[in-house]
């Protein structure tokens, strides 16, 4: 895929995770699907721009991780909160 | 098994420039996770006074610096496939559109800023906003440092051959570039779009 | 090329920032209620109370420390040797990058020796004086001690970009340490926003503003001084081989 292909999915996403919030669902489910979303790009920007294609290499799964935790730390807060 | 992965994607394995500047982008990663792990402790203290607070940031000021930073990256990876092409023009046009796009984002953001000032919002107003300020203000702080930089790479690329150590160069900065991105991309909806009841 | 290098006395010189760090880490830090500090909201009878109890402790605590505090320096010094043969050049020693490095050494032992001095006047007569006089001299040295990380920045970026310079297929120091000092020198830059609070992250006894910072960079010493004793003996080994 091309950077342009990249980045109308990273805009579309965007858009998405916008419209769900100001969407009815319940303020959790919400807020959930939107840091979700934000996980999804985070990963498109690492994989396409970064160029670290998803591999098992040491960096790559320092980054993976990252994403895995972060979310988790903010998914939890919401439900916990 | 990953030469098989690396003949079908056609390239390879190896990192985009230079390793020690890996290091620092997991470095800051992580001091970004922490700072995730603060806010999101802050708010399961206080839900309700973080819901307020949020209530009164812009989020389509917010959501509009997501789509510059997102475009300022397009560029950004279009200038490094320029530059392993060896084409001049275009990596010194991507660049530039890089960077022009991506002061886009300093601007919205001392509107944003201004904003809070001028409703009498501060740093210590009170806890959300402190990690408002603080963490969008060392967010901003890495943008303006990328900004030096992509102009710093801009005056490379006009004058220097465009030969595997500029390609470095230019990989590294990129990568760089995009960590400013995709640390937005988390921050945006921690602070402006997560709600509560 | 330039001739041989002398490096007597560089090991030794090397040892002292982790035994800096050691002295440094329970005299200022156990004895001197410095690891972690008072938080700053804590009432002013507190931080007089543990002063008068404790004020033996702090004065040893103190004294100690300030007599400790040039060895960082030392250390910095023998840094900026090794930097010296990472930069390369015809004068290595005039190097600008060479130059702050050991400024930026020189300076920080006095940034040590301040504050030091003003939590020593706590302790010195803390019956004769007011129990907020105490808390100031205390607020005092914590303001000075983080607001001057700017000064070990300049050492931490001259270091960086130095050790980054070396023209060698395997650096002396690897990229990523050089990388990591800058990081370090970079997140100093929190301690900015440190006047502002009394508790939480951002505070003086918080988890940013002290257990990241003071982790980072007391990491950072004693990891360098492994890597920087490994570059003296490679530094030898290139004068052996001429």
């Amino acid at each position: 895929m091309k950077p342009w292909h990249i980045w109308l999915l990273l805009v579309a996403a965007t858009l998405t995770s916008w419209f769900v919030t100001e969407g009815e669902t319940s303020a959790r489910v919400g807020s959930t699907a939107v840091i979700l979303i934000a996980a999804f790009k985070i990963n498109l920007v690492i994989a396409h721009f970064m160029e670290l294609k998803w591999q098992p290499t040491p960096y790559r799964i320092v980054l993976s991780g990252w994403i895995f935790l972060v979310s988790a730390i903010i998914i939890g807060g919401i439900w916990a909160a | 098994m990953q030469l098989v992965e690396q003949a079908k994607s056609g390239q390879p394995t190896r990192l985009p420039g230079d390793p020690g500047v890996w290091v620092f982008i997991i470095a800051d990663m992580g001091a970004f996770a922490l700072f995730f792990l603060i806010f999101t402790v802050g708010r399961i203290g206080s839900p309700s006074l973080f819901e307020t607070s949020r209530q009164h940031l812009d989020v389509t000021l917010g959501l509009l610096n997501t789509l510059i930073l997102l475009t300022s990256s397009l560029f950004m990876a279009r200038a490094v496939e320029a530059a392993r092409a060896g084409v001049r023009g275009a990596v010194v046009r991507n660049l530039g559109l890089t960077i022009l796009i991506g002061l886009g984002f300093a601007v919205t953001k001392m509107i944003e800023y201004r904003a809070k000032g001028a409703a009498g919002i501060g740093l210590t107003t009170n806890e959300f906003y402190t990690y408002y300020f603080v963490f969008t203000g060392i967010h901003f702080l890495h943008f303006a440092i990328g900004i030096a930089a992509l102009a710093m790479m801009l005056a490379k690329a006009r004058r220097d051959v465009l030969d595997a150590r500029f390609t470095v160069w230019i990989e590294s900065v990129g990568c760089y570039w995009h960590m400013v991105d995709l640390l937005w991309i988390m921050l945006f909806p921690m602070l402006y779009l997560q709600r509560t009841g | 090329m330039q001739s041989k290098v002398d490096t007597r006395y560089w090991r030794f010189c090397a040892y002292m920032g982790p035994l800096f760090v050691a002295i440094f880490y329970y005299c200022w830090g156990v004895l001197g209620h410095n690891f972690p500090p008072f938080q700053p909201d804590a009432p002013a009878a507190e931080v007089a109370g543990w002063f008068r109890e404790h004020r033996n402790g702090v004065r040893l605590g103190m004294v100690i420390a300030m007599s400790a505090a040039p060895l960082y320096g030392v250390w910095g010094y023998a840094l900026a040797k090794v930097l010296e043969q990472s930069v390369g050049g015809e004068r290595p020693a005039d190097n600008i990058l060479v130059q702050l490095a050991r400024v930026g050494a020189a300076w920080t032992v006095i940034t040590l020796l301040v504050p030091t001095s003003f939590w020593l006047t706590a302790a010195f007569r803390p019956d004769a004086l007011p129990e907020w006089m105490i808390q100031m001299l205390y607020d005092m040295a914590w303001l000075l001690i983080d607001l001057a990380y700017a000064v070990t920045t300049v050492q931490l970026f001259a270091l960086g970009i130095g050790f980054m310079a070396d023209k060698r297929a395997t650096p002396l120091i690897p990229k990523w340490l050089a990388w990591y000092g800058i990081w370090v020198g970079f997140m100093f830059i929190a301690e900015c926003i440190m006047p502002y609070f009394f508790n939480g992250a951002f505070a003086r006894s918080g988890i940013l503003n002290f257990w990241i910072e003071f982790l980072i960079w007391m990491g950072w010493v004693p990891v360098l001084t492994y890597y920087v004793l490994k570059a003296i003996t490679r530094i030898e080994q290139e004068n052996a081989a001429g």
